[in-house]
């Protein structure tokens, strides 16, 4: 919910701020009213709108760089590498993130699932491998870092990507070769529109039908939520 | 900005202003999330995919069947389980149980005092206090709820160890149940099935609200109505002082004076004996009886009389309601009585009045209560369990719950916070929600419910069940009494046998010896007493894994045939006293019930059906009254009676006798983190009379004085108006109409508002300014049934809480800035018996020609494929031209951006976002459930099956009386289409063309047209030639006469 609140009170404001006066000030008129109204049941009935309007905002000289992100490597707990497990040991995609077929999430394997091979693998002197079998005989959970994240506005189902053909690569990249997971595709909007718009298998999977399909594939409400 | 489009310019300045807000911390390409994978998957749980629960409601007594909605590891929401007799459906208060679970003050373990213990001290020294309260001569005594099940065979066998029962709800049935006893003999309450009966006539029960199994007669009431179903319409006839909820929707009004209901009772039932030429059993009882004396008594005159009787002995069946608590005077009994002799002279009986079992378990009355409580004071108690009751609140003075609770050496209380009866010496084993724990119950034979965890628990709770099990293992370590029945076999491997099949030997078992939780217990009690009278004796693992899936195992039968015993009535009661100008109606609140969702907040801010008050207290006052004492709107009015006296805010009803005050219950709570100091306590004015034939609380019982007293009052209507201004919003066909044009032959009988119309219009139809948009698969389309509906807000709160819609507070309430996205509309048209109460869901009505789309500068709302109205939050910027242009006043605008206090927010539903300050929002007809409904449908079939919409949103699937139907308006066979194409359908302000997906059916009902009410497209009042509608949905006599096409939504 926090990100969603920053995304989108950030997105209304700068389009207020460039819209000019008129808008902002029914904004800075709301949040004044709101002030105002703050009543001895503040406490029960909590309200967010005081500080939402930082002065820092409207300083015009703010300099702002524009693009996709760099999609630099992120630090795992767990230094895993797909390159081995994928493409040198030929575990499938699906082996672990079995969800994806399923469901609207992914999801990374439970540590169950590693352990499923690595009780059969001997962890002595191997300091990755160990921290594995650590968080197992802990129960513990492995924190892992999200590389792909999406808003939480935002409803996405793997299922329907997965089952209608689509690679893993397509969006994640060439995972099989990564030893450390980056993200390669922006996940901007305009990047899931692309496909939205024209994708291959929008054809084949739907055939005379695929005219309307994309019209779907481009409601806001397809993703939106 | 050359070089720049618009799209990189927005990104630049929200990049710029995230990290402006975020104090330049936010860095982009580390996102701030985790993901935690389970260490080891739990069977059957996939992250994003919700599990569904089938459990048991404790909202009320009633104990219906629900389905709890587990997403990701928490219960986000709760509907009705349709495998329940009762269901679908589920009520407001059935929701109000579900929130209670994320109350912020639940506490997190067992408190003493101030003092948190753990459980393991808190459990010894309950056994010490039983233990020392017995070497000390003392009671051990047990105060609390209606239970019935697994819970109520435990307290069996602690009564067995000396435990004094007594259980006791101020919302009671305990005069109902003394009817049943003095009129057959029979130790149970009627069953009153509504949906066979003609004409039903009630006393005061709040058949639709409050009522004991008020569900099933509300579904029972709205096929009765429906004209579709039974080729008849049932005439509802109310008999009470005050037009409450179920009252509201009684063709007939009768004020009769409080007090003189059984005598218009027995007057009715000596009339309509006489039309049936009665010779039963209780023919006798009826010679005696003077129905001139009854017609004076009561202010209703004998023609109206011989009318009403008219009625009941000319329509068969037809069924006869007690009066309801708010109508329980010192002769409730009586009353319930003489209402079972109109059943039975009427020959109801066995047809809708039905004995087959139904009471909440073991039933004590208030005078029971009380006596336990005079003995708490006398100090013969030594140790007192109380269970979900509040008595310091629930109780009249006269009763001094909290003196007497002070005298009792130990208080245990069965409660999730601290409530008005607590004091430091009370120890408070938290019990947790029944969302968290095994339970079950049983309140007719042969439907037993069964409650099972659908998550872990929030708060450090121990479930009452289990605490029980382990103190009747340490003070009634009973020995097997019957080798045969000794070990109940554990279904997971037990074989059919012939054992344990007589019940009175099942019961002696001491299962709780042998169980060693209470989940095993109800297994084994379920496998020994439950498992044997299943037809077909299934195999007993399977059953108990089916079990477990459904939820609730329903073997019908065990009806009664009841024949009439009473040889003599019972004694009229007092009329209410204490020389007072007006009679004091206090009635349970239908949202807070007698208190205990008090500190809910939804529950607050949902508005009274009747009033549309919320956050509080007020009387209601008859108009004339109000002007005779010279109020304004927001003055207190001063309610004295001779307990004492409250202020409060008041509301003007046409639906209370002018000598009647009638203040709603629930509140004036001294603690809870919502309830404390809202409002004031109404049951605190009642003088703790009793009716005598039953011990029952006479509610009806005071007189009161009003005075003015000036100030703010602070309560304020939601729905200012009483009238619909001559707009046709809400509208009433004919009884006649609704029944002579069939469904799909006749056209429109709606009488519906027309703007004036030009030639040019009549000649070529109406003329569109933009394109009539595309639909290819579906149109989601939404049917209100005013028929059904009876306005008790069970939508608006299962909406609220599917869509992460806030509480707001009574302050911002009063602003006018509701949140909800279903507004309960309330009009009341008609005067004296003719009140004419009209409720109308008012949502989004998701238009093809919405006049909300044109008017937005961001394009943040269009019109989709699928024909709704969609809203995209991050668009919007805010400029409420939408609201302002929607004629339906659909939309909703966020003054502020609302933050969940702690643990409600891990109820939010996470497939909706939470919006905030400066966003417009509004219905969306549930689009995260389409959304995931088309994604898996779409593997297995080309578009979803009607079946599977017809109550896909939250507000369907909560509705208990069906009145609301869903579904995809291009399917000719589905059901929303159907009833779309009924002739009482209509759209809202159809004359604006706006083509909406909502339609509404016309409520049919005896009442005297008050506008064109008397449909038939003649437009009854005020547009005598008009049309029936424009752009109506069904095929119209003629291209002239109406604009009709072949898709009525568009």
């Amino acid at each position: 919910m926090r990100q969603l609140s920053r995304a989108t009170v950030a997105l209304a404001l700068s389009i207020s701020a460039a819209a000019g006066l008129a808008v902002s000030n029914g904004l800075l008129g709301c949040a004044t009213e709101a002030n105002a109204e703050a009543t001895q049941d503040a406490e029960l009935f909590t309200i967010g709108s005081k500080n939402l309007l930082p002065p820092e905002l409207f300083d015009r000289n703010l300099v702002v760089t524009v693009g996709d992100p760099p999609a630099d490597a992120i630090e795992q707990p767990i230094a895993f590498t797909h390159t081995l497990h994928v493409e040198q040991l030929g575990v499938d995609c699906n082996y672990c993130h079995s969800n994806a077929r399923k469901g609207p999430h992914a999801g990374v394997p439970a540590t169950s699932v590693c352990m499923g091979c690595h009780a059969l693998v001997d962890a002595t002197g191997r300091p990755e491998l160990e921290k594995l079998k650590g968080y197992w005989e802990r129960g513990e959970v492995i924190p892992w870092n999200k590389v792909h994240d999406l808003p939480d506005y935002v409803y996405f189902s793997h299922k329907r990507h997965v089952n209608g053909g689509l690679q893993c690569q397509e969006c994640h990249g060439e995972v099989q070769k990564m030893t450390v997971n980056e993200r390669v595709a922006s996940l901007q909007m305009g990047w899931c529109l692309d496909c939205h718009a024209q994708h291959e298998s929008i054809d084949e999977n739907y055939g005379t039908k695929a005219e309307l399909r994309r019209a779907e594939l481009k409601d806001c409400w397809t993703c939106h939520k | 900005m050359e070089g720049i489009n618009r799209r990189d310019f927005l990104r630049a300045g929200a990049v710029a202003s995230t990290a402006a807000t975020a104090a330049c911390t936010y860095d982009y390409k580390v996102p701030a999330e985790k993901v935690l994978p389970y260490v080891a998957n739990p069977e059957n749980v996939q992250p994003g995919l919700a599990s569904y629960y089938a459990g048991l409601c404790n909202g009320c007594a009633t104990a219906c069947g629900l389905v709890a909605r587990n997403k990701d590891g928490r219960v986000v929401h709760v509907e009705g389980n349709p495998d329940h007799p009762s269901g679908p459906g589920l009520c407001a208060r059935g929701h109000f149980d579900f929130v209670a679970a994320y109350g912020p003050d639940r506490i997190d373990g067992p408190m003493l005092g101030n003092d948190k213990l753990t459980w393991d001290d808190a459990t010894s020294k309950l056994v010490e206090a039983w233990n020392s309260a017995v070497a000390a001569g003392k009671g051990v005594a047990w105060l609390g709820q209606y239970r019935t099940g697994s819970v109520a065979a435990l307290l069996g066998a602690l009564a067995g160890a000396g435990l004094r029962r007594v259980h006791f709800e101020p919302v009671g049935v305990e005069s109902l149940l003394a009817a049943s006893r003095r009129a057959f003999g029979l130790d149970e309450l009627p069953v009153y099935e509504l949906a066979e009966a003609r004409t039903i006539v009630s006393f005061g029960m709040d058949f639709l609200g409050t009522a004991f199994g008020s569900m099933a007669m509300t579904k029972g009431w709205a096929r009765a109505k429906d004209p579709a179903q039974g080729k008849f319409v049932a005439r509802t006839v109310a008999i009470t002082p005050r037009v409450g909820q179920s009252e509201s929707q009684a063709d007939h009004w009768i004020a009769a004076r409080p007090g003189s209901e059984a005598k218009v009772a027995l007057a009715i039932a000596k009339l309509a004996s006489d039309a049936k030429g009665y010779q039963g059993p209780a023919a006798g009882l009826l010679a005696g009886i003077d129905v001139a004396a009854a017609a004076s008594a009561s202010d209703v005159s004998e023609d109206k009389l011989r009318e009403i009787a008219g009625w009941l002995a000319g329509a068969e069946p037809s069924v006869v309601l007690p009066g309801g608590n708010a109508n329980a005077g010192a002769d409730a009994t009586a009353l319930a009585v003489a209402t079972l002799l109109c059943n039975e002279v009427l020959g109801n009986l066995g047809r809708t009045v039905v004995f087959r079992g139904s009471r909440p378990g073991q039933v004590n009355s208030y005078a029971d209560a009380k006596a336990l409580l005079d003995d708490c004071k006398a100090g013969k108690i030594g140790l007192l369990l109380v269970d979900g009751l509040d008595p310091a609140h629930g109780l009249p003075a006269d009763a001094d719950a909290a003196g007497a609770l002070a005298a009792v050496d130990r208080v245990v209380q069965f409660a999730n916070s601290g409530n008005d009866s607590t004091n430091d010496k009370t120890l408070i084993l938290p019990s947790g929600s029944g969302l968290e724990q095994w339970s079950d119950a049983s309140t007719e034979h042969g439907l037993h419910v069964l409650g099972q965890p659908a998550m872990v628990s929030l708060k450090d709770s121990r479930g009452l069940g289990e605490v029980l099990l382990g103190l009747a293992k340490a003070v009634a370590p009973a020995a097997p009494t019957d080798p045969a029945t000794a070990a109940p076999t554990d279904p997971a491997t037990a074989a059919p046998t012939d054992a344990a099949t007589d019940p009175a030997t099942v019961v002696a078992v001491p299962i709780h010896a042998s169980a060693t939780n209470f989940a095993e217990y109800i297994r084994l009690r379920w496998a020994a007493e439950v498992w044997p009278t299943v037809p077909g004796r299934p195999e007993a693992a399977s059953w108990w894994r089916e079990v477990q899936a459904k939820g609730v195992v329903h073997v019908p039968g065990g009806n009664v045939a009841a024949a009439w015993v009473a040889t003599e009535l019972p004694a009229a009661g007092e009329a209410p006293s204490g020389g007072g100008k007006h009679t004091l109606v206090v009635y349970p609140s239908p949202l807070l019930h007698d208190g205990r969702w008090a500190n809910v907040p939804w529950a607050q801010e949902l508005p009274d059906p009747i009033s549309t008050f919320f956050w509080g207290t007020w009387v209601e006052i008859h108009p004339d009254t109000a002007a005779e004492l010279g109020l304004g709107e927001k003055d207190l009015v001063e309610v004295s009676t001779g307990q004492g006296s409250i202020k409060v805010g008041w509301f003007g009803s046409k639906g209370v006798r002018k000598d009647v005050v009638a203040v709603i219950a629930g509140n004036g709570k001294k603690t809870g983190l919502y309830a404390k100091g809202r409002g004031a306590n109404a049951v605190s004015l009642l003088a703790g009379a009793t009716d005598s034939a039953s011990g029952a609380l006479a509610w009806l019982s005071t007189q009161a004085n009003l005075k003015r007293a000036g100030g703010d009052s602070g309560v304020h209507p939601l729905c200012g108006n009483l009238d619909q201004a001559g707009r046709h919003l809400a509208n009433n066909v004919s009884v006649k109409d609704a029944l002579d044009k069939l469904e799909g032959e006749a056209a429109s009988i709606v009488a519906v508002h027309h703007v004036p119309i030009d030639e040019r219009v009549v000649e070529n139809g109406p003329v569109d300014m933009f394109p009539e948009p595309q639909h290819p698969t579906y149109r989601f389309a939404i049917n209100f049934d005013l028929n059904a509906c009876n306005g008790c807000g069970a939508c608006v709160v299962a909406c609220a809480l599917e869509n992460n819609t806030p509480f707001i507070g009574p302050d911002q309430m009063r602003r006018g800035r509701t949140m909800t996205w279903i507004r309960m509309d309330r009009f009341w048209e008609g005067e004296g018996e003719n009140q004419d109460v009209r409720y109308l869901p008012a949502v989004c009505q998701q238009c093809s020609h919405a006049p909300c789309e044109g008017v937005c500068p961001v394009l943040a709302t269009y019109h989709n494929l699928d024909g709704l109205n969609a809203m995209i939050y991050n668009r919007c910027v805010g400029t409420r031209y939408c609201a302002n242009n929607c004629p339906y006043a659909a939309r909703r605008f966020n003054y502020h951006t609302w933050e969940w206090p702690e643990s409600y927010h891990l109820m939010l539903n996470p497939d909706i976002s939470s919006r905030e300050m400066g966003v417009m929002e509004k219905c969306t007809f549930c689009v995260q459930r389409l959304r995931y409904a088309k994604d898996s449908w779409r593997d297995v079939h080309e578009t979803v099956p009607d079946s599977a919409l017809q109550k896909i949103t939250a507000c369907a699937a909560a509705c208990p009386s069906n009145a609301i139907v869903f579904g995809n308006w291009k399917d000719a066979d589905g059901a929303v289409r159907k009833k779309g194409e009924s002739p009482r359908s209509y759209t809202l302000l159809g004359e604006l063309n706006t083509k909406p997906g909502v339609r509404y059916a016309a409520r049919v009902s005896y009442h005297q047209p008050v506008f064109g009410g008397h449909g038939g497209g003649h437009g009854g009042g005020d547009h005598g030639e008009a049309p029936a509608e424009h752009g109506a949905g069904h095929s119209s006599p003629s291209k002239k006469a109406g604009h009709g096409t072949a898709e009525g939504v568009h």
